[in-house]
Formats: structure tokens, C-alpha cells, sequence
């Protein structure tokens, strides 16, 4: 090809409000396969693709978090605001915008896109949505709005591919307009911003730091834009700003401009906004065939009933108690064929092979360790599914929105709950998503939190433990599902408590301001939920092929090692006496005496010490621990070998090792205790210091010793074992 | 014209078309109020009033706490 543009690709930037389709378009236009969610914050890590235009050129697209306006007043909507400027290192300033906008909220999505379009870069609308739009009556003229804002619009459904035809055409265009938008601001407020554009641009001709390829066509505005952020500034972020706009030379002259402006027009300040509305509002009935204020029928009616001060709460429990259940329902038998697969394997293994290390080490280590996890993928699976549907649905602001009442008597915002909520499934993406928070501590302080939310891998410590307390058929699975239920109520009222606690004493702050948006509530992409079900599966298992198939064959390394010498009568050398004696037998007994009064013997010790890396190893531990020791016969009839076990497992009193007291100081220790190193590295990179995931671990840790301590000790004093 | 003087958000009635009077707060809250729509002289519908409240603004449904309520005065829509 011998076009210049075959050479260099288009870069385009991909904004848009929250839940304006943004993802689902761009996992539609570049294939990508990605995460797509209802609720905000699901789109805040940096996300690009491309696809190939329509003469063969490459088209590049960057997704940027979903925001609502170029002030910025949260981690992620600061991301996009700062590439959009170009004033992040990391990535290079886009030459040109797709904005997405929800053709039913038209007004609401236009208020951030005009921003957008004041930047003066070559800009396309995608106008998403256009089915919903229409059933809701809201019939919008494309070509008009196109001529209001100069630049093209195109209807499209993110949802459904074949209507993108068009908007690949616009985005494969070698030329492209910029947009001839402008606010017409009451002359003071004009002569403000345009002093202060004036100053910056001659700062910044003068600085080596400009860009000489940049023209004036593009840079006159950006500084515009720039120059009207750093008038609008509040007075306690304005400093803060004018650094990060690399501006601080222009810092006061704007503080200079806004005084004059306060004294001139005292109103300037709303004006600002509102003028930007009202202009808005004109464009929109001009190219829009009906009032603004629209009403979606069937998100109403069902608020009505989700968001009631009582039937909410009955709506919302309801939810989660099925949530609970259908995890032990639904997922009991695959798990069971599961089960079954990995005992095949281990005796095809060792029917395969002679007996020796090798031999040892792939059925007892391998294949025990992992499947000793992967037995618990259905359960994880089904949580997720769960999750996706919540988020896809809408239903998730609602959760936040109820639960606010909850979480503002701790001093949270109901936003924060969200984050918690997805700690559910793992506290990494649930620590991501709380980059929508806008106030830094009360981020801080659900980060910190976020952990005691029972994750996924807790889950499957929580039914071996919880199997070990009732044997088979000794209570119902709605029994085991209230169990189950109660350790996750556990881990969410330790979550609070210790958000209280911090909001009082280390991250002193006011209760945030409850403001947020209610996306109208739609029929979920049973696609995009399978879809992330998939794609969460598929890190579960990485880990398990990685992690914890690493920390399975040192275990069973560190367990089998050094071999013992003396030999029992049949000939083959004693396996309690082997585990007592090898190094992971010295490691538990060193242990012993710190665990003891928790009710751990040496054997979980190791368990414990491995659970530090990932909890779920926990599993996988004893697993291993247990089949170096047991009796191959036992192996092989039983295939809850790991279960019936630990029923059988002896103190050296001759007393049961796994009493129903022991499970539940187990079952404390883990609802509490910081047992994941990836959690630690992600708190590490989000509130970028070694501080806090230290004095996470810490006080997680800390807390789990005191609280089974407390079972443990108070138990033995009221008669228990 | 009616003669209803302005009110808080908190206490007005769901179901009529009103208008924002003014805001109270400081410069970020009133900044952030205008930015999601609430700003002097904006249509707002008051849909539901329990612990917090939901409104209609721009076509949105925004869910916002009674406090936060309490600083939006709003006054009857005399447009229509």
C-alpha cells in the first residue's frame, strides 16, 4: 500500500459517559475481548485495540474510563482528562476522538462530549443506543445534530455489529473535521479565559518543553481548554491543578482573573456550567423529537419496588440469599464429576508409572494439589455468573444505592459498596473498581477493607471446613448454604467495622456527599456474562496452573524430603514418621506453639504458612500433606478422601484433630486474615506505597490471630472441643 | 404564576416538573451539583422520596441523599 496512512495508524481516543455503551462498542469495533459492565468503574484500566479500516489501513482505539466531565473529580475520570490534554508520559496524546453517546440520554452524554469537542481534535459521535432511544420515544435527527456540533454523527448499536458499517466508513475517513463548537459565554467570563489562554500559550512558546510539530490549529485550543479548567478550579485544588495542567506559571494571573471575575459577575461560576447546559438543551430539541425530560416506563416501575425503603431491602436480600445457595446447589455436581476426573487420573498415573519419586510426585504433588482447587471452579464459576448479571443488568447501582444507608453510618459513600462487592469474587478487581471513589481517604480506607470480603479463594477452604463440621447428609445444603452466608455476613460486618474504625481514628473525614447516577435497568447479554465467566475462569485456573501448581510441587518437595531412614516392617518407610521428619514437618512443628492456642496442630501450621501466598493453596496443601501420609488403599476407595481424612485425623492425645471448634477457629482465622500476595502487590501499585499494604497485612493478620484465639480459648472455657 | 416560594429538594413533592432556585454549599459541591445537571434554573422531577432521594434530571435518574437534598431549593416550574 502505498498510502501514507498504511504507515501510521489513527490513533483514536474511545470517551463517553458511564454506561453509554463505550465498552461494548469498542469490544464490538476492535474484537477484543474484554470485560463490559453496568455500573461505574468497570472500565478503569487502560484498554487499546485496533481493527482494520476499509482501504486495509490500521485503525488504532484507546479506551478511556467512562467520565462526566472534564473537571475530573475522580482517579479515573482524571485519566482520561489527562490524556485527552496529553499530559500523561505514558501515553501519547490521541489524534482523534470517537465519543460515544447514549442516544436516550442525549443531554446528559452531550454535557462531557462538548467538552470534548473543545479540545479542537478531529472528532466522530457514535450515537449509541438509537433502538432504546426510539422505544423510549426519543427520536433524534442525526444530520441536525451533526450540523450543531460540525462534526459527523452516526446512529449506531453497539450490540448489534452489523450496524456499524457505517461508523467503521466514518472512522477510516483520511480527513476529518474539528468540531465549531463554541460557548457563547457573557463577555467578562470570555475576557477572563481568553487573558489567561493568551498568557499560557506565550509561557508555553517560550518553554523548550512545546512540541514544534504541534500547529496553532491544534494547540490554541487545547490551552483554551486547559486555561478554562484552571478558572473553574475550587480554591482548594486550584495549586494542585494548575501543576498538573503545567501551568503553575499561569497560577496567578487565574487567581487574579477570578477575583476580577467575582467582582464583575458575581453568578460567573454557574454560569459557566449553565450556559453550557442551556446551549445543550437548544441543540437537543432542535434535533431531537421530544422534551428532554424523559421517562423510562419499566426502570420506574421496578425502582419503585428495588429502591422502597422496605421491599428494597426484602428484593435485595432475596438476591443474595439465592446468589449464596445456588453457589452450593447448582455447583455440586460438577464438582462431584470433577472430584471423580482427578482420582481417574491420579490412579491412571500410578498404574502408569513405577513406583518411585517421579511417580510420587506427579499423583501426590500434581495432580492431588491442583485438582484439590479445580474441584471448586463450578462454585466460582456460579458466583461469577452472578456478579456479571448484577453488574449487567443495572441492578449493581441499586445495591449501592440502598446500601448507602448502611455504609454512610460508617462514613462511606454508597459507591464504596460496589468495589465490595465484587471483593466477593477477588479483591483485585474489586480494589480496581474503587478508583471511581472520588474522596482519596475513603478510597484508602475501602482498599484497606476490601480484602475481608470473602473472596472466591476462601471459598474453597469455607466447604472443606464446613464438610469437615457436618459429615455427608447430616444437614441439608440450605443449612450449609446459611453457613456459608453467615461467614460472608462475618467478613462484610469486620469490612464495616473496621471502615468505622478507620474513618475515626487514621483516615479522619466527613461522610462523603451521596450522588449517583440510576442507569435505566437492561436486559442482560447472557454473551457478555458468559463471556467474563470465561475470562475470570480462565485467571482462576492460570493461577492454579501456575502458582499453585509451583507451590504444590515444593510442598510436596518440602514434605518428602529428607527421606526418613528407619523402615516400618512392610518394608516401605513409615508416612507419618516421613512428614514428622521432612522440612515441612520442621517448619509446622517450629509453628506449633504460636498456633497452638488457635487449635492448629503443625499440619495446618504448613498449611498456614503456604495459605500466606494464595489461600486456596490451603486446600491443595493438605491435599498433599494428607496423600504423602495416607494409605494408598484409602486413596483409591474413597474419592472424599480429603474430607474423610481430616474426620480421622488424630491429635496425638488420641483426640479428633478436626473438631467442629477447630473448624471454626480455622474458618475465623481465614475470613479474617490477609492471605494473598497478588492483593498486596495490587494495594501496592494503587496507593503507591509500601505503607499500606503493609499495615494491610498487618492488621488483617493481626485481627485473625485475636478473633480465633477468642473462639478458640472462649469455646474450651464453655465446654466445647 | 404561583405564588410557592422556593423550597428544599428534601421537602418538595414527587411527580411535578420544578425548577432549581439556587444551591447552597461550598464552591466543589455546588460545582459538582451543576456538572450533573443540577444547576440554577434546570428542570428536575422528583420521583421518589424515602431515605434518599431519586430525580429526573436530563433525562437521567439520579439517586442523591436527603442532606444533600436539603441544599437544593427548588421552586414550582412557572414555564409551563
Amino acid at each position: 500500500m502505498s498510502e501514507e496512512s498504511s504507515v501510521q495508524p489513527r490513533r483514536y481516543a474511545v470517551v463517553g459517559n458511564p454506561n453509554c455503551g463505550k465498552t461494548t462498542l469498542f469490544n464490538a469495533l476492535t474484537g477484543l475481548r474484554q470485560k463490559v459492565g453496568n455500573y461505574p468503574g468497570v472500565t478503569v484500566e487502560k484498554k487499546s485495540g485496533y481493527f482494520i479500516g476499509q482501504h486495509g489501513e490500521k485503525i488504532e482505539l484507546l479506551d478511556l474510563p467512562g467520565s462526566y466531565s472534564l473537571s475530573a473529580h475522580a482517579p479515573d475520570e482524571r485519566v482520561t482528562r489527562n490524556v485527552l490534554l496529553g499530559l500523561r508520559s505514558d501515553t501519547a496524546r490521541p489524534d482523534r476522538v470517537l465519543c460515544v453517546v447514549d442516544a436516550s440520554h442525549l443531554e446528559r452524554n452531550l454535557y462531557f462530549i462538548t467538552q470534548v469537542l473543545e479540545l479542537g481534535l478531529p472528532s466522530i459521535i457514535a450515537l449509541n443506543m438509537v433502538d432504546l432511544a426510539e422505544a423510549g420515544g426519543v427520536f433524534i435527527d442525526a444530520k441536525k445534530l451533526s450540523e450543531k456540533l460540525g462534526v459527523p454523527v452516526i446512529p449506531c448499536q453497539a450490540q448489534h455489529r452489523e450496524t456499524l458499517l457505517p461508523l467503521k466508513l466514518a472512522l477510516s475517513r483520511a480527513e476529518m473535521e474539528r468540531s465549531n463548537w463554541a460557548l457563547a459565554f457573557p463577555s467578562a467570563l470570555m475576557r477572563a479565559v481568553d487573558t489567561l489562554a493568551a498568557l499560557s500559550a506565550k509561557n508555553e512558546l517560550l518553554s523548550l518543553a512545546i512540541q514544534s510539530d504541534e500547529n496553532s490549529k491544534q494547540r490554541d485550543p487545547l490551552i483554551r481548554v486547559k486555561s478554562m479548567l484552571l478558572l473553574t478550579a475550587p480554591d482548594v485544588e486550584i495549586e494542585l491543578l494548575a501543576a498538573e495542567l503545567h501551568m503553575s506559571s499561569a497560577l496567578g494571573v487565574a487567581v487574579a482573573q477570578r477575583v476580577m471575575l467575582d467582582r464583575e459577575l458575581p453568578t460567573w461560576r454557574e454560569e459557566l456550567i449553565g450556559v453550557r447546559y442551556e446551549q445543550i438543551n437548544k441543540t437537543c430539541q432542535t434535533s431531537q423529537g421530544r422534551s428532554t425530560i424523559t421517562n423510562d416506563e419499566t426502570t420506574h416501575r421496578l425502582d419503585e419496588i428495588l429502591t422502597h425503603p422496605f421491599w428494597g431491602w426484602v428484593g435485595f436480600l432475596g438476591i443474595m440469599s439465592l446468589m449464596f445457595v445456588s453457589i452450593f446447589v447448582v455447583a455440586a455436581y460438577p464438582m462431584e464429576w470433577i472430584e471423580k476426573g482427578f482420582d481417574l487420573l491420579g490412579d491412571g498415573i500410578k498404574g502408569i508409572l513405577p513406583a518411585g519419586d517421579l511417580r510420587d510426585l506427579l499423583s501426590d504433588g500434581v495432580v492431588a494439589g491442583i485438582g484439590g482447587v479445580i474441584t471448586f471452579l463450578p462454585q466460582i464459576l456460579v458466583l461469577f455468573f452472578f456478579i456479571g448479571l448484577l453488574e449487567d443488568t443495572g441492578y449493581m447501582a441499586r445495591a449501592a444505592f440502598l446500601m448507602d444507608r448502611v455504609m454512610s453510618k460508617v462514613g462511606l459513600h454508597g459507591k464504596s459498596f460496589i468495589p465490595l462487592l465484587s471483593s466477593y469474587a477477588c479483591a483485585i478487581p474489586g480494589i480496581m473498581a474503587t478508583r471511581t471513589i472520588e474522596n482519596a481517604k475513603d478510597r484508602l480506607v475501602t482498599i484497606l477493607v476490601a480484602p475481608l470480603m470473602s473472596c472466591s479463594a476462601r471459598l474453597p477452604v469455607y466447604a472443606l471446613m464446613i464438610a469437615a463440621l457436618f459429615p455427608a447428609g447430616a444437614v441439608s445444603v440450605w443449612t450449609k448454604g446459611a453457613i456459608m452466608m453467615g461467614l460472608y455476613l462475618f467478613g462484610t460486618v469486620a469490612a464495616l467495622a473496621f471502615a468505622w474504625l478507620f474513618k475515626k481514628t487514621i483516615l479522619r473525614g466527613e461522610t462523603p456527599i451521596f450522588l449517583m447516577e440510576l442507569p435505566p435497568y437492561r436486559c442482560p447479554a447472557i454473551k457478555h456474562i458468559f463471556l467474563q465467566m470465561f475470562q475470570r475462569a480462565s485467571m482462576f485456573l492460570k493461577r492454579a496452573g501456575t502458582v499453585i501448581l509451583g507451590i504444590s510441587i515444593l510442598l510436596w518437595f518440602l514434605a518428602s524430603f529428607p527421606k526418613v531412614k528407619t523402615e516400618s516392617f512392610s518394608g516401605e518407610p513409615d508416612k507419618a514418621e516421613q512428614l514428622d521428619q521432612s522440612y515441612a514437618g520442621h517448619l509446622g512443628h517450629f509453628l506449633e506453639p504460636v498456633i497452638a492456642p488457635l487449635g492448629f496442630d503443625w499440619k495446618m501450621g504448613i498449611g498456614l504458612v503456604a495459605a500466606q501466598a494464595a489461600r486456596e493453596v490451603f486446600i491443595s496443601t493438605l491435599a498433599i500433606i494428607y496423600h504423602v501420609e495416607g494409605d494408598e488403599k484409602e486413596v483409591k476407595e474413597n474419592s472424599s478422601f480429603l474430607r474423610l481424612t481430616l474426620l480421622k485425623e488424630k491429635r496425638s492425645n488420641g483426640l479428633p484433630v478436626y473438631t467442629p471448634l477447630t473448624c471454626l477457629s480455622l474458618l475465623v482465622f481465614f475470613v479474617l486474615s490477609m492471605q494473598c500476595i497478588s492483593t498486596l502487590a495490587v494495594v501496592r501499585r494503587e496507593t503507591n506505597s509500601l505503607r499500606w499494604p503493609i499495615f494491610q497485612f498487618c492488621y488483617m493478620t493481626g485481627a485473625a490471630y485475636l478473633a480465633s484465639l477468642l473462639v478458640y480459648q472462649g469455646g474450651m472455657l464453655l465446654g466445647f472441643h | 404564576m404561583s405564588l410557592s416560594l422556593p423550597k428544599p429538594l428534601s421537602e418538595a413533592e414527587p411527580g411535578p416538573v420544578l425548577l432549581v432556585d439556587r444551591l447552597e454549599g461550598n464552591e466543589k459541591l455546588c460545582r459538582r451539583l451543576r456538572e450533573v445537571g443540577l444547576c440554577e434554573k434546570a428542570e428536575i422531577q422528583l420521583l421518589s422520596r424515602g431515605g434518599q432521594i431519586i430525580c429526573n434530571v436530563c433525562g437521567t435518574r439520579l439517586a442523591l441523599s436527603h442532606d444533600l437534598a436539603k441544599k437544593i431549593w427548588v421552586k414550582p416550574n412557572s414555564k409551563k
